[in-house]
C-alpha cells in the first residue's frame, strides 16, 4: 500500500520540488498552501471525509497563520493525535523546536540542511523503523 | 515677685510659646514664604499676649493710658497676617485674593494710623478685676468687619482646597486638614473683642490660640508642615524648658525665682548642645537614608535597563531569525534543484555540465553555512548565555573535526594529525559550539597550508585545557595577528592566492564560542610563510 504524505507548504518551486523527491520515491504526496487548509484538513480527517496521512510534513512559516496551530490542533484532539508530524522549516527559532518536541513531532529539519533526496531517505528509513 | 498671678502668667506663657514656635518655623526654613508668614503671625500674636500681661500688672491708671493702645498695634495685623500665611501656604494665589491682600495691608496701615493718633479706634480703658483693658472706639467695628470679610475667605479657601486635594496629595491633605481646624479655633478667640465693648470676663481667648498652637505643633511632627521634621529630643527639651521656666515665674521669692532661674539657664545650655548634638546624629542617618534610597532608585534603573535590553536583545533575535528565514527559503530551492538535478531527475546530465552543477551545490552549501553562522555571530555577540552545557569528553570532539575535515586535507595533498591524546576529564561544554569552534580552526589551517600539513594537541596546563593547532601554511604577519580574530578580518594577497573566499569569520565565531566558555583563543606566527600555530584555552571548572 502507498505510503500517503501530506506537505504543507506555501512556496510553490519548494512543493514543486518536494512533490517530485518524494513523489518519485514511490509516495503518495499532497500538497496544501495555506494554513487554515490544513485546519480544514484536520477537521474533514476527523468527519472522515478524507483519509489520514501517513505522515504530515509541516513549515512553520505560513502566510496565514503559525504552523504550531496545526500542530496543537491535530495533537489535542484524541482522533488526530496519532498522525506523525515532521517539522519543515527554515525558521530556527529554539523556542519553536522546543514547543514542536514538546508537542511530539517526530523530526525538525531545517530545510536547507538536507538536499530532497536526502528528506527522502529520512522519511524512509523512519518508515521502517516504525 | 507679684508679677505673676494666675491672670498674669497664662498671657505671658502663651506670648512666649508662639515666640518660641514662630522663630522654630522660620529657622528650619528661612527661605520659605510660607514659614516667613507664620513667623509674621505668631509675632503679632505674641505681641498682643505680650501686651495683655503687661496692661495686666500695670498697677496705675496713669500707666494703663499710654500702654492701652500698644496691643492692638499687633492684633490689627493677625487676621492679615493669617490671611497671607494661608495663601502661600495653598500657593496659587488668584488675582482677587493679591487684590484682597494688598487692599488688607493698606486698611491696616490707616488703622494703625488711626489707632496711634486719635481715639477713635480705642477710646480708654476698662477696669476690670484682673486689669485693664482697651475700650473700642466708634472705629473699632470698621476693623472687625475686615476681621469677618478675611476669615470667611480663608475658610472658603481651605475648604475648597481641602476638597481638590483628596484625591492628589497624600502629603498635602492632612496638612490642610490640620490648618483648617487650627484656624477655626483661632478663629474663637474673637471672643475676646466683647471685652472691648465692656462685657466683663477674663480674656480667655489665649485658651482657643494654644488649641491653635497645638495643633499646628502636631501637623509639624506627624504631616511634616513647614517640611520640618521634629526630632522627640528637641520636642523633650522645649516641653522642659518650659517647665521650668513656669516654675521659675511662679517663684514666691527672689531668692527661690533666682535659683529656680539659674538652673533654667543652666538646662537651656544643656538643651542646646543635646539638640545640636542629635541634630548631627539625625543628619547622618538622613544622609545613610539617602544614599539607600538613591542605591534603591539605581537598582530599580538597572533593572529598568536590564529588562529594556532583553526586549531589544529579543527584538534582534527575531529580525535575524525573520532574515535567516528569508534568506534560506530561495537557497533551499536552489539547493533542491542543483541536487536533485546531478541526481538526474531532471534527465541526464552530461558530465561537464555535472561539474558546474557541482560547483553550484559547492558555493549554495557555503552560503548556507553563512546563514547558519549569521544567527550564531549575532547571539553570541552580546555574551548572552545560550550555551547549552553538557559533560563533554573534548578528546572525542577533536576526533570527530578530524574525521570530518580529513577528506579535505587529504583532497590538498597535506596531512592531518592529531596527536596522541593522554585521557583528559570530562569538561561542561556546548558539544556544538566548541566543536564549530575547533572546526572553524582546524578548518582554516586546513585552508591556508599547501604544503606539509596541520598537526592537533591536546594537553592540560595549569588548570586549563589547551588545543593546540600547528600548521605549515603561510603564516601571519604581525598586523594580520591584531586583527585576525575581528568580523572584518581579510587575509592578505597571499591568501587570496590560496583560498580566495576566505572571509576569518569563522575565527571570528570561533573566538566568540571560546570566550563565552571563559576561554582564550590566540594565535602565533613566526612570520611570513612560516606557519601559525593557534591555540584554545578552556578552564576545566
Amino acid at each position: 500500500m502507498m505510503r500517503r504524505i501530506l506537505l504543507i507548504e506555501d512556496e510553490p518551486r519548494q512543493i514543486e520540488i518536494y512533490e517530485k523527491a518524494i513523489g518519485e520515491a514511490g509516495f503518495k504526496i499532497e500538497s496544501l498552501k495555506w494554513g487554515k487548509d490544513g485546519l480544514e484538513r484536520l477537521e474533514e480527517i476527523k468527519s472522515k471525509k478524507k483519509k489520514k496521512p501517513d505522515l504530515i510534513l509541516l513549515d512553520l512559516i505560513l502566510p496565514d497563520i503559525n504552523g504550531i496551530a496545526i500542530l496543537e490542533k491535530a495533537k489535542s484532539d484524541s482522533q488526530l493525535k496519532d498522525i506523525p508530524f515532521f517539522i519543515l522549516t527554515n525558521y530556527s527559532d529554539p523556542e519553536l523546536e522546543k514547543i514542536g518536541k514538546d508537542l511530539g513531532v517526530e523530526k525538525h529539519i531545517i530545510k536547507t540542511d538536507v538536499t530532497p533526496s536526502q528528506l527522502v531517505k529520512m522519511i524512509k528509513n523512519w518508515f521502517k523503523k516504525k | 515677685m507679684d508679677f505673676f498671678t494666675l491672670y498674669t502668667i497664662l498671657p505671658f506663657l502663651s506670648s512666649i510659646l508662639f515666640l518660641f514656635f514662630g522663630t522654630y518655623v522660620y529657622l528650619n526654613n528661612r527661605k520659605s514664604i510660607v514659614n516667613i508668614t507664620f513667623l509674621f503671625l505668631c509675632l503679632a500674636t505674641f505681641w498682643w499676649q505680650f501686651s495683655w500681661f503687661i496692661l495686666f500688672i500695670i498697677p496705675n491708671e496713669a500707666l494703663a493710658k499710654y500702654l492701652v493702645k500698644i496691643g492692638y498695634v499687633g492684633i490689627i495685623f493677625i487676621p492679615i497676617f493669617g490671611f497671607h500665611f494661608i495663601l502661600s501656604f495653598l500657593g496659587r494665589i488668584s488675582k482677587f485674593d493679591k487684590y484682597l491682600l494688598f487692599s488688607s495691608y493698606s486698611t491696616a496701615i490707616i488703622l494703625e494710623v488711626v489707632l496711634l493718633t486719635t481715639n477713635y479706634f480705642i477710646n480708654g480703658f476698662y477696669k476690670y478685676f484682673w486689669g485693664f483693658y482697651p475700650r473700642a472706639g466708634f472705629l473699632h467695628p470698621s476693623y472687625l468687619l475686615l476681621l469677618s470679610v478675611l476669615v470667611i475667605r480663608m475658610l472658603y479657601l481651605l475648604f475648597s482646597s481641602l476638597k481638590k486635594k483628596k484625591i492628589v496629595a497624600a502629603i498635602e491633605y492632612p496638612q490642610i486638614k490640620y490648618i483648617l481646624l487650627g484656624t477655626i479655633f483661632y478663629i474663637f478667640a474673637s471672643v475676646d473683642f466683647l471685652v472691648n465693648y465692656g462685657v466683663e470676663f477674663y480674656p480667655f481667648g489665649f485658651l482657643f490660640i494654644l488649641v491653635f498652637l497645638g495643633i499646628t505643633t502636631y501637623a509639624v511632627i506627624r504631616h511634616y508642615l513647614f517640611g520640618i521634621k521634629v526630632l522627640l529630643t528637641e520636642l523633650s527639651v522645649g516641653a522642659m524648658a518650659i517647665l521650668l521656666l513656669i516654675n521659675t515665674l511662679v517663684s514666691t521669692t527672689y531668692f527661690d525665682f533666682f535659683w529656680k532661674g539659674i538652673i533654667f539657664l543652666l538646662f537651656l545650655i544643656f538643651g542646646y548642645y543635646l539638640i545640636k548634638a542629635t541634630h548631627e546624629e539625625s543628619k547622618r542617618r538622613e544622609e545613610a537614608e539617602k544614599i539607600a534610597i538613591q542605591e534603591k532608585f539605581l537598582r530599580q534603573r538597572a533593572e529598568k535597563l536590564a529588562k529594556e535590553f532583553e526586549r531589544l536583545d529579543r527584538a534582534k533575535t527575531q529580525f535575524v531569525l525573520a532574515t535567516q528565514h528569508h534568506l534560506r527559503t530561495p537557497l533551499s530551492i536552489i539547493k533542491g534543484y542543483t541536487s536533485m538535478i546531478l541526481e538526474g531527475s531532471y534527465g541526464k546530465v552530461e558530465e561537464k555540465a555535472k561539474k558546474a552543477l557541482s560547483g553550484i551545490q559547492e558555493s549554495i552549501d557555503r552560503l548556507i553555512k553563512l546563514v547558519n553562522e549569521f544567527l550564531d555571530i549575532s547571539q553570541l555577540q552580546v555574551g548572552r548565555e545560550i550555551l547549552k552545557k553538557e559533560e563533554t569528553q573534548i578528546e572525542k570532539l577533536i576526533e570527530e573535526v578530524v574525521k570530518e575535515l580529513d577528506p579535505s586535507a587529504k583532497e590538498k595533498g597535506i596531512y592531518l594529525k592529531l596527536e596522541a591524546v593522554e585521557k583528559l576529564p570530562k569538561m561542561k561544554l556546548d558539544r556544538t559550539k566548541i566543536k564549530t569552534a575547533i572546526f572553524n580552526v582546524v578548518d582554516n589551517g586546513i585552508k591556508y597550508t599547501r604544503k606539509g600539513g596541520v598537526i592537533i594537541k591536546c594537553q592540560i596546563l595549569n588548570d586549563k585545557c589547551q588545543i593546540i593547532v600547528k600548521d605549515t601554511g603561510i603564516g601571519l604577519t604581525k598586523e594580520e595577528i591584531k586583527t585576525l580574530f575581528t568580523k572584518f578580518f581579510e587575509r592578505g594577497k597571499e591568501a587570496e592566492k590560496i583560498y580566495t573566499t576566505g572571509r576569518g569569520i569563522g575565527l571570528y565565531i570561533a573566538k566568540n564560542i571560546i570566550e563565552t566558555h571563559q576561554g582564550k583563543i590566540w594565535a602565533e606566527s613566526e612570520g611570513k610563510s612560516k606557519g601559525s600555530t593557534f591555540y584554545i584555552e578552556l578552564p576545566l571548572e
